[in-house]
């Protein structure tokens, strides 16, 4: 959950350092990096849902 | 680390040529990597030259056709493989171990390889200007159906494209090795300094991209010699085939000439503001996101292609939205000098430049990302102008703010400040004088690689040149002040910029040619101040979430 989280975040691009804190103390790098692309995946979905969307 | 040399104290390089042919001292290599690109930068630089003569009025003055359409595809592949590149992998060879805290980089032996791969690659595409029917002229991008048309050279900088290719994979796969391997204890992953993180990813992005050109070339070497037809309409091949698979490399390839450029930037801004670096953990996200979308955006080079609406839709969308993470990256710079006490060196002009006329290159590509809008601007002077504001501006000013910035712990000498605001100077006016018109000129029309043009273009073309002539003139001032620096100057101290943060400034000015054989040296340095994000707490906690509180 963390995870997914920080990567929202990190598309984002901004983040309380608190949390910075947390999740580098939290968080092993396979995670975020499974979440990272998990996350480009559901990027690619909305956006060709959208142009779905908007050629119909 | 074990094919390194045994790390006796204090001995020095073998003298002579050898010293630089067989080196695999990691400062050795990346001042020839430096070198390298300033040789090419000025051979690739005399290029330029001759485009904006042959393009300082209408018709056909100083060369034929052919001959520009070389210069121009050279160009632009020396500027990309021979300058950019080099010269940020030249950085990370002298700053990387450095800033980490290892003695060198994890592969000496194959750091030494990338590096001399390199000038046999120059040296075909340079010398290929000799052979029968001239250097390669169908455009830096290499599309067939020109590619597959052309005469040996085209063969020769199919291998050249490979060679430079293999150096960056193997410079890059040193990198991450050194970077997620050999850190001094206590440095942690988020204590790395920006300039650290962004070759980092950079570094990921060659591994993941070069092989995808390489392949390509590849497909074109093929279709030139072995009767293939990947890209050959008439055998049932699709010339744009190519480019998808070209701007797949392509795409994540202009994050590799300026991810570099935002870790340089992000090191500069904080010494010369004497503030730590806004968002910190921020930058690392931005960084890591661009890498990602970079990816997902290549076929906005492609909007005239004749791709279904919807794909150009996809590609306008996530294009503009690759722009939000670019957009917090200035955002956090600006906000690094907001209160900042801040004073104007050399490094710090060109940093302040880079984020201003980068900013400019990345709203143009906003323009450009816009379907509609790229067909009518596609392959014009807009698009030239845009991309030069960006690796000019952009990747070009950052590595000179870095060469300022460096130089005392290279050389151990203050480098003429005085020479180096008047490059400064000079170099920022005259690029604007160059590249400005150019949005002018494309708006109205008019195409880039033409050697001549309609007269309605003439006078904004004459104002690019004479700004080209003056940009071209001042850079040979950054070579006095190199050679002036070398040669001696007022002393560096080990800390060369009262603002600088960093394992690098631990060490004297010049840096010896061997450091933190030991470990603990640098663990000492690290704790508690730590490098990049360091520095005392400035009294007021709740101004954001500027450093990541972590770090101290
Ligand atoms: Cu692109």
């Amino acid at each position: 959950m963390r995870a997914w989280r920080t990567v929202f975040w990190g598309f984002f691009g901004v983040r309380r350092g608190r949390d910075l804190e947390r999740d580098a103390a939290n968080l092993k790098p396979a995670q975020v990096i499974a979440a990272g692309l998990v996350g480009a995946a559901v990027f690619v979905a909305v956006l060709l849902l959208v142009v779905r969307w908007v050629t119909q | 680390m074990q094919a390194t040399h045994a790390p006796e104290h204090g001995h020095g390089p073998p003298g002579g040529l050898m010293r630089w042919v067989t080196t695999t001292n990691h400062k050795d290599i990346g001042t020839l990597y430096l070198w390298f690109a300033g040789v090419m930068f000025f051979v690739a630089g005399s290029m330029a030259m001759l485009i904006r003569a042959e393009l300082f009025q209408p018709g056909l003055q100083l060369v034929q056709p052919e001959v520009f359409n070389q210069l121009t595809t050279l160009h632009g592949l020396i500027m990309i493989f021979g300058v950019i590149m080099p010269a940020f992998t030249g950085f990370a060879n002298w700053q990387v171990p450095l800033m980490i805290g290892a003695p060198d980089m994890a592969f000496p032996r194959m750091n030494n390889w990338s590096f001399w791969l390199l000038p046999v690659a120059a040296a075909f595409l340079v010398g290929s200007t000799l052979l029968p029917g001239g250097a390669v002229a169908g455009g830096w991008t290499m599309y067939p159906p020109l590619f597959i048309q052309g005469g040996i050279s085209y063969d020769l900088t199919i291998f050249a494209v490979h060679i430079m290719g293999a150096s960056s994979i193997m410079g890059a796969i040193n990198i991450i090795t050194t970077i997620l391997n050999m850190r001094a204890p206590g440095m942690g992953m988020m204590k790395l300094p920006l300039f650290v993180w962004t070759w980092l990813i950079t570094a990921f992005l060659l591994i993941a991209v070069m092989p995808v050109l390489a392949g390509a070339v590849t497909m074109l070497l093929t279709d030139r010699n072995f009767g293939t037809h990947f890209f050959d309409a008439a055998g049932g091949g699709d010339p744009v085939l190519f480019q998808h698979v070209f701007w797949f490399f392509g795409h994540p390839e202009v994050y590799i000439l300026i991810l570099p450029a935002f870790g340089i930037i992000s090191t500069i801004l904080p010494t010369f503001a004497r503030k730590p670096l806004f968002g910190y953990a921020s930058m690392v996200y931005a960084t890591a996101s661009i890498a990602i979308l970079s990816f997902l955006v290549w076929a906005h080079h492609m909007f005239t292609v004749g791709l279904p609406a919807g794909a150009q839709l996809f590609f306008m969308y996530a294009t503009m939205l690759i722009a939000v993470p670019t957009g917090v990256k200035v955002f956090n710079w600006v906000a690094t000098l907001w209160r900042g006490s801040m004073t104007f060196e050399t490094p710090m002009l060109f940093a302040v430049a880079f984020v201003c006329l980068f900013t400019i290159g990345g709203f143009s590509g906003l323009v450009l990302a816009m379907a509609p809008v790229d067909i009518q601007l596609h392959d014009t002077y807009y698009v030239v102008a845009h991309f030069h504001y960006v690796l000019v501006s952009g990747a070009l000013f950052s590595i000179y703010a870095g060469v300022y910035y460096w130089l005392p712990k290279w050389t151990g000498h203050m480098y003429d400040e005085r020479l180096g605001r008047w490059h400064f100077w000079l170099s920022a006016i005259s690029f604007n004088v160059l590249f400005f018109p150019q949005h002018f000129l494309g708006l109205a029309g008019m195409p880039r690689r033409i050697p001549d043009y309609a007269l309605q273009f003439a006078d904004f073309n004459r104002i690019s040149s004479i700004g080209g002539f003056v940009f071209g003139a001042s850079q040979i001032l950054l070579l006095i002040v190199i050679v002036k620096c070398i040669r001696g100057g007022a002393r560096a101290e080990a800390r060369a910029w009262e603002g600088a943060q960093g394992l690098e400034w631990t060490v004297p000015s010049p840096a010896p040619y061997h450091t933190f054989l030991e470990p603990d040296v640098a663990e000492r340095h690290l704790s508690p101040p730590l490098p990049q994000a360091g520095g005392p707490p400035s009294g007021d906690e709740g101004r954001g979430e500027g450093y990541a509180p972590e770090l101290r």
